[in-house]
């Protein structure tokens, strides 16, 4: 059984089809390149998976568990955490604040609690502080844990928000375009954080990006979608492929 | 000399219900993002409840002022389940919240008055104990006043800046869209400031109440008391709702000092319009900070 799986996707917004019968399945520790030119789909795709829209067909799965049309708090309870486009964090909390707000469990979470049961919730706080201040250390920003993160570069924000899906429980990451608008400098660490969440964090990571050389380096497999799906397999097949480039054709901002 | 004593005395004491008030005020505001008008009807029915409890049943003031507590957070959370939620449902806008709530106000005043009447309902009746400290007369009620809305703000800071509610409750206000996307249920984190901040307010009610007293008209008063306490504090500063609430009591106080107690609603609606013209981010927002994201 797959951690993922996408069946029968379709949704349409007044007359226009967005997306028409996608299909995908994803194991933990794997990455899987989602690809396509601008509208075809790939952010419908994401917030569709992410509870963000509800689908008019098909289904979601995570583990087995349908989670189609679920409201996103509940997706991400589910075990699937995503990213946006632009970096998005709380801009009034602290970094640290930022990455321990992503774990809503626990006795402290049960508001009674922090009455009836006070020194319990604060030994959880310590823990959830440390793990959270754990995560911080795993991408390098633990000086900006006391920092308001509204004043934190671009990439530092788009790295607390890694330390933020990192210190979830999710085992899906979503990632809408996480390379857009980084300094090139530093797509290269950014790279290596995105293969060490598949691979040493044991996560299934869907990434998105219209960066086609990126997503061939980094992805075991790879979508190429264009509204409905074209093309799917290894980056070696999906490259060598002739539709792939019939894929792009007639879309002027394909980055081949 | 002490006449300034008296007056620091009195003027705390006044500006101590006022931050309670803003404080409850500005919770809700920043987090839900609604002009919460019916603040002032939660602020009332406390007193209201904790009134016909001492008067009728008998109840000890303490035991009839946790019911009347009990009975504004409640109204609190069902005002916002019988109100902003189904408008929120319908995607109403700021302006449709507003005056749902200030037609609610109405209603809520105008029942007071049908079953009521418009006499002022004081709980404590006869003068206020007192002790005398040189020439100054200061009232044992307006010290307790003061310790307890001491007491109340540290522990609201505290909640909001290290439990897990504190820190939902301040992703919802800083980014709600990135909020349900780490697990947070908007909704219940709604009913659970609508809660904090009108329990607050009760206990406001109460003091009100007590000293004073309440009449029908006082729930809108005060509402705008509360909303002018958050404008001069900072929109989207708690610490800041405290600190405008305190300044109204003591303008307020010191303008019956000086001229006359009628004076007190008209200069609370002047210092708002000069910090809305000399100092819109007022007393503890900072000039980037004035659209409205911060919560402490």
């Amino acid at each position: 059984m797959a951690t993922l799986e996408v069946q029968g996707v379709g949704k349409s917004f007044g007359g226009y089809t967005a997306l028409e019968d996608i299909g995908l399945s994803l194991d933990a520790g794997s990455i899987m390149g989602v690809i396509g030119p601008n509208g075809a789909g790939k952010s419908t795709l994401i917030n569709i998976i992410s509870g963000f829209l509800k689908p008019d067909t098909g289904t979601v799965k995570i583990n087995g568990k349908d989670i189609t049309g679920k409201a996103p708090y509940r997706v991400f309870k589910s075990g699937i955490a995503r990213t946006f486009q632009d970096s998005q964090v709380f801009g009034y909390m602290t970094g640290l604040e930022n990455v321990m707000v992503s774990a809503p469990w626990g006795i402290g979470v049960q508001e009674y609690n922090v009455l009836a049961r006070p020194f319990a919730v604060a030994r959880e706080e310590k823990q959830k502080r440390e793990e959270a201040m754990a995560h911080l250390a795993q991408v390098n920003i633990t000086d900006k844990a006391r920092s308001m993160a509204q004043a934190l570069s671009y990439g530092q924000q788009k790295l607390l928000e890694f330390a933020r899906m990192l210190n979830s429980r999710a085992n899906v990451f979503l990632l809408d375009e996480p390379m857009a608008g980084i300094h090139p400098d530093l797509v290269d660490g950014l790279k290596a954080l995105i293969v060490a969440m598949a691979k040493e964090h044991n996560k299934a990571v869907i990434l998105v990006e219209h960066n086609l050389k990126v997503v061939m380096e980094m992805s075991d497999y790879v979508t190429v979608i264009r509204n409905s799906v074209l093309l799917s397999g290894t980056p070696d097949a999906v490259s060598k492929d002739e539709r792939l480039a019939g894929a792009f054709l007639g879309v002027t901002d394909a980055t081949a | 000399m002490e006449t300034l004593a008296q007056f620091l005395v009195n003027g705390f004491a006044l500006g101590g219900v006022y931050a309670l008030l803003s404080l409850g005020f500005g919770v809700i505001y920043n987090t839900v993002r609604i002009f919460h008008v019916l603040h002032g009807a939660v602020f009332i029915t406390a007193g209201y409840i904790t009134w016909v409890f001492v008067e009728h049943t008998g109840l000890p003031l303490y035991a009839a002022g946790i019911i009347g507590v009990a009975g504004a957070t409640g109204a609190g959370m069902l005002i916002e389940l019988g109100v902003y939620r189904p408008l929120r449902k319908k995607a109403a806008g700021f302006l449709t919240a507003f005056l749902a709530s200030l037609a609610g106000m109405f209603f809520i005043e105008g029942f007071l008055v049908a079953v009521s009447s418009t006499d002022l309902k004081v709980l404590k009746q006869g003068p206020l104990s007192v002790f005398h400290l040189g020439d100054v007369v200061i009232a044992y009620f307006h010290i307790i006043i003061i310790v307890v809305v001491v007491l109340l703000f540290t522990a609201v800071t505290l909640f909001l800046r290290s439990t897990q509610w504190g820190r939902m409750i301040r992703a919802v206000a800083s980014n709600p869209e990135l909020a349900l996307s780490v697990g947070i249920n908007s909704n219940q984190v709604f009913l659970m400031v609508f809660a904090l901040g009108s329990s607050l307010a009760g206990i406001a009610g109460i003091f009100r109440a007590y000293d004073v007293g309440l009449e029908p008209v006082v729930g809108l008063q005060l509402a705008i008391i509360a909303s002018i306490g958050v404008i001069i504090g900072g929109i989207g500063s708690l610490p800041g709702a405290a600190l405008g609430g305190l300044t109204l009591g003591l303008a307020q106080t010191l303008v019956a000092f000086l001229l006359s107690g009628q004076w007190s609603q008209p200069v609370a609606i002047i210092i708002m319009l000069a910090f809305i013209v000399f100092r819109p981010y007022g007393l503890l927002g900072t000039r980037e900070h004035k659209e409205l994201r911060r919560l402490l």
